[in-house]
C-alpha cells in the first residue's frame, strides 16, 4: 500500500524514470550534431568559439564555463543563434537589499540571453570561408558582423536588485 | 483534357533525405486520397533507376513510356502517364528502370512536369532518397514540399539537413511524422510529436502511427487509404483534406488521460 502510495507521490516513480528514458539521450545528441549540422562548424570551431565566448563573458560576469550552450534554433521562416550561458549575479554587501537572517545567501544564478537573429540559412557546403563570411554572405547586408556579437538582455534585473 | 489554368495546378516534391522512412507510401497514399476528393492528381517516380512508385500502387506490368522519355521527347506525355486502377481520377508518371539519375537535367525535368500543370489539380513527386542529382531533379519543378521524416535520430538529422537545402531554394517545406507507436512516445523511447517539431521547426501537415496495414496494401497493391479500417489510412485521408487547405486538426498521440497515467504509476 505504502509502497504504492509512495510510487504515486514518489520522485523516482515510472514518469521520472523516463526522464532518463533513451528518448532524452536521443535528444541531447541530437542538439549536438543539428548544431553542428546547421552552423556548419567543425567539433574543433565550435570548442574554440564557446572558448572565445566565454572569454569574453568571463571580463564582466562570473560565468559557470560548462554550462555555456550553443544552439541554433529553427522556426518557420526565421532561424536564430541562442547563447545560453547562466551567470552569477552575486549581491553586493551594503548596496543590495539587506541581509536575511543566513549570512550566507546563495547566489543566485541569472540567464543572460545572447540571441541573434539570422533570417536566412546558410546554402549548401559548397560555400568557402569562415562560418561569419557564409552567414554575411547569404543574409548580406542585413547582417552587421559586429550586431551579430550580442543583443545581450539581461532578465529579471530591476534596481539593482535580483527579482525572481 | 484542360482542367485547370496552369496557375492552379499545384505541385509538390514528396522528400527525406533518409531511405526507407515512407516517401513512396506518402506518395502514393496521399495522391489517391486527393483523387478521392475529387482532385486530379498525377502521382510521378522520380527515382530514376529504382522505380518503386508503380509497384505500390499496383500497375507494374501497365508501363510502357517512363519520366525520362517525356523529358527527352522521346514520347508525348500523354502517352506516358497511366490510368490508375481504382480511381479515374489518379494517374501515374512511372520511372525509367534502365538509366541513372543523371541521364536528365533539372531543367529537361521541369519543362517535362509543366505539361501536365493543364490536366491536374496535383502534381506530386516521390523524390529519391539523398541530396544529389535525382534530389535536385525532383525539386526542380516543385512549388512547395513535404519532408517524410520518423521520429528517430538519423531521420531527423537528414530532414533537417534537407530543410535547409529547400530553404536556400526558396520552398518552405511541411512534415509529415511517419511511423509513430504511441506505446513507445508514452514510455520515453520515443520522441514525441512536439520533439520532432520542436528541432526541426517547420509546420506539420499530419502524422501516421505505425500500422501494419501498410505493408499489406504494399504487397497487394492497394495504397493504404482505400482500406478503411486502417488508421494510416485515415491518416493520409486527413492529410489530403489539409492539403486542400480544409482546416482538420490533428489528433494527440501518445498522450495518456489522467486515469491512464495513474493506473500507470500504480502499476495496475
Amino acid at each position: 500500500m505504502f509502497a504504492a502510495l509512495k510510487r504515486l507521490f514518489g520522485t523516482k516513480g515510472p514518469i521520472a524514470a523516463n526522464e532518463e528514458a533513451s528518448k532524452g539521450v536521443a535528444k541531447s545528441r541530437l542538439h549536438f550534431v543539428l548544431v553542428q549540422d546547421r552552423t556548419g562548424l567543425t567539433t574543433e570551431e565550435m570548442a574554440e568559439f564557446k572558448q572565445e565566448l566565454i572569454n569574453v563573458i568571463n571580463r564582466f560576469f562570473d560565468i559557470h564555463s560548462d554550462a555555456l550552450d550553443v544552439s541554433y534554433k529553427r522556426d518557420t521562416g526565421m532561424t536564430t543563434l541562442l547563447i545560453n550561458s547562466p551567470v552569477l549575479v552575486r549581491r553586493r554587501p551594503g548596496v543590495d537589499e539587506a541581509p536575511t537572517k543566513n549570512k550566507e545567501r546563495p547566489i543566485k544564478p541569472v540567464t543572460v540571453n545572447l540571441t541573434t537573429a539570422v533570417t536566412k540559412e546558410v546554402s549548401s557546403a559548397t560555400d568557402a570561408g569562415s562560418p561569419i563570411q557564409r552567414a554575411k554572405k547569404s543574409v548580406g547586408d542585413d547582417v552587421d558582423t559586429e550586431a551579430l556579437a550580442a543583443e545581450i538582455t539581461s532578465t529579471k534585473v530591476t534596481d539593482g536588485k535580483i527579482v525572481d | 483534357m484542360t482542367v485547370t489554368k496552369k496557375t492552379e495546378c499545384e505541385v509538390i516534391v514528396i522528400t527525406s533525405g533518409k531511405g526507407g522512412v515512407g516517401k513512396t507510401t506518402t506518395t502514393a497514399s496521399l495522391g489517391a486520397a486527393l483523387a478521392l476528393k475529387g482532385k486530379r492528381t498525377l502521382v510521378v517516380d522520380a527515382d530514376i533507376g529504382l522505380r518503386n512508385l508503380d509497384v505500390i500502387m499496383g500497375l507494374e506490368n501497365r508501363i510502357v513510356f517512363n519520366l525520362v522519355d517525356v523529358a527527352k521527347g522521346a514520347c508525348k506525355s500523354s502517352q506516358a502517364i497511366i490510368k490508375s486502377k481504382r480511381s479515374n481520377n489518379l494517374y501515374l508518371l512511372p520511372a525509367s528502370q534502365t538509366d541513372d539519375k543523371d541521364v536528365v537535367s533539372e531543367e529537361e525535368i521541369r519543362l517535362a512536369i509543366d505539361q501536365f500543370r493543364r490536366e491536374f489539380h496535383f502534381v506530386l513527386i516521390d523524390s529519391p532518397a539523398g541530396i544529389e542529382q535525382g534530389f535536385r531533379n525532383a525539386c526542380a519543378a516543385a512549388d512547395s514540399a513535404i519532408i517524410v521524416a520518423t521520429p528517430e535520430v538519423a531521420s531527423i538529422r537528414d530532414a533537417d539537413r534537407v530543410v535547409g537545402l529547400l530553404a536556400a531554394k526558396g520552398i518552405e517545406p511541411r512534415l509529415i511524422i511517419n511511423r509513430l507507436d504511441a506505446e513507445m512516445v508514452r514510455r520515453g523511447d520515443m520522441l514525441s510529436v512536439e520533439d520532432v517539431q520542436d528541432i526541426l521547426g517547420i509546420e506539420l501537415v499530419g502524422v501516421i502511427e505505425r500500422d501494419e496495414a501498410v505493408i499489406i496494401a504494399a504487397n497487394t497493391g492497394e495504397p493504404v487509404v482505400y482500406n478503411h479500417k486502417s488508421r494510416a489510412g485515415e491518416a493520409f485521408s486527413r492529410i489530403a483534406s489539409r492539403v486542400c487547405g480544409e482546416p482538420i486538426p490533428i489528433p494527440r498521440i501518445g498522450e495518456t488521460s489522467l486515469w491512464g497515467r495513474l493506473s500507470r504509476r500504480l502499476g495496475i
